[in-house]
């Protein structure tokens, strides 16, 4: 996790929010990211960081969101597989598993 | 995440200290509120409890043993008490950032690219009229002093990346014999075959070592042809990335080629 991450989740706790802090755990085929990547998701929709933007950072960024309306943290996997995914243009062909916490 | 240890983690980041970040990222059902508790390790702390007592004592010894050296974030699995635990272990790092010595017109949109890739860019020049906020509304910091002085006042070791791209040879030297045995994992400097020659052969007179010197990237950039300022700042760009990501810098469809052709 790099400085710029923890120093804006602590602004945001700072400031009384809660947020949504999304991380690679794990990933399996073709990812843009790798495990380590994060991106801190807002009450309000705003996104600090990137866990490799399109489509599938999208959906865990839904999921985060739905995560902090539930306040409960837990894993969430993001398949860039199959022909949804490519129907919404996730062509990578991998899948990402990602930690989303309530911070 | 617990707001002791995240303002550890704050302090650590600052100071520039290690530090061990572990959540709990898998739980069985009903231990599911202990999932994303973590734990943060440093040399002379560590807080956070995962589960319980014991179990939080059996992730420190895993994560604090030699025999388990730290290379990149990964998963983990622990056995206890008849459950099955994931977590996944990751340390603090800092920002990359980058020295750019010289502010002139490849500086430009060098530190305009860097800013955009996410490093944290400092630049340095005597002169007022180019090193100045307004030519680099993107930096972190714009150092107006003398090379000599600015290198002497810089903290260089904390420097990923160091860029030497001033006006003159002089100041080129100057710069190159400060930055050549900083811990920096990127050093290189602009100018033609010629002249980086003519530096080389100068600083391996004056009695630097080769493996120093070699560690030096110049003329600096990957082979694309560029040949505006622009094109050259995303020459150099590209390689930074790719040294940093340990990466071959061949473009990838050439393993497609091989692969089908």
């Amino acid at each position: 996790m790099d400085d710029t991450m923890v120093q804006a989740i602590c602004e945001a706790k700072q400031a009384g929010w809660k947020a949504a802090l999304v991380t690679i755990i794990a990933t399996r085929g073709s990812t843009p990211r790798k495990a380590g990547a994060r991106m801190l998701v807002y009450p309000d929709g705003r996104v600090f960081g990137t866990i490799g933007g399109g489509c599938a950072e999208a959906e865990a960024k839904l999921q985060a969101l739905t995560a902090l309306d539930d306040n409960r943290s837990s894993i969430y996997n993001v398949s860039m597989t199959g022909d949804t995914a490519a129907d919404e243009g996730m062509a990578c062909g991998g899948i990402m598993e990602v930690f989303i916490q309530v911070v | 995440m617990d707001k002791d240890i995240l303002f550890k983690l704050a302090e650590c980041a600052q100071q520039a200290q290690p530090a061990d970040i572990i959540t709990l990222v898998g739980t069985p059902p009903d231990k599911h509120n202990a999932a994303g508790s973590t734990l943060v390790i440093t040399a002379d702390y560590t807080g956070g409890r995962l589960i319980d007592g014991a179990f939080t004592r059996l992730v420190i010894d895993k994560v604090t043993a030699t025999a388990t050296p730290w290379t990149k974030p990964l998963l983990f699995e622990i056995a206890y008490a008849g459950n099955r635990y994931r977590l996944f272990w990751d340390k603090l790092s800092r920002r990359r950032s980058a020295l750019v010595l010289g502010a002139g017109h490849i500086s430009q949109p060098l530190t305009e690219f860097l800013a955009k890739v996410g490093y944290a860019v400092t630049v340095v020049d005597d002169r007022p009229d180019f090193a100045n906020r307004t030519r680099f509304p993107q930096a972190e910091q714009v150092v107006c002093r003398p090379f000599g002085r600015a290198l002497t006042e810089l903290a260089l070791a904390g420097f990923g990346a160091i860029i030497i791209v001033t006006r003159g040879h002089r100041s080129d030297m100057e710069c190159i014999r400060a930055v050549i045995t900083q811990p920096a994992s990127y050093i290189g400097m602009i100018g033609s075959q010629g002249r980086v020659r003519g530096a080389m052969k100068t600083l391996l007179e004056e009695g630097f070592d080769r493996e120093a010197v070699d560690r030096l990237r110049a003329p600096i950039g990957l082979d694309i042809g560029a040949e505006t300022p622009e094109e050259i700042a995303l020459s150099i760009v590209a390689e930074m990335v790719a040294v940093d990501r340990n990466a071959n810098c061949r473009p990838l469809s050439d393993r497609w080629r091989y692969k089908y052709g």
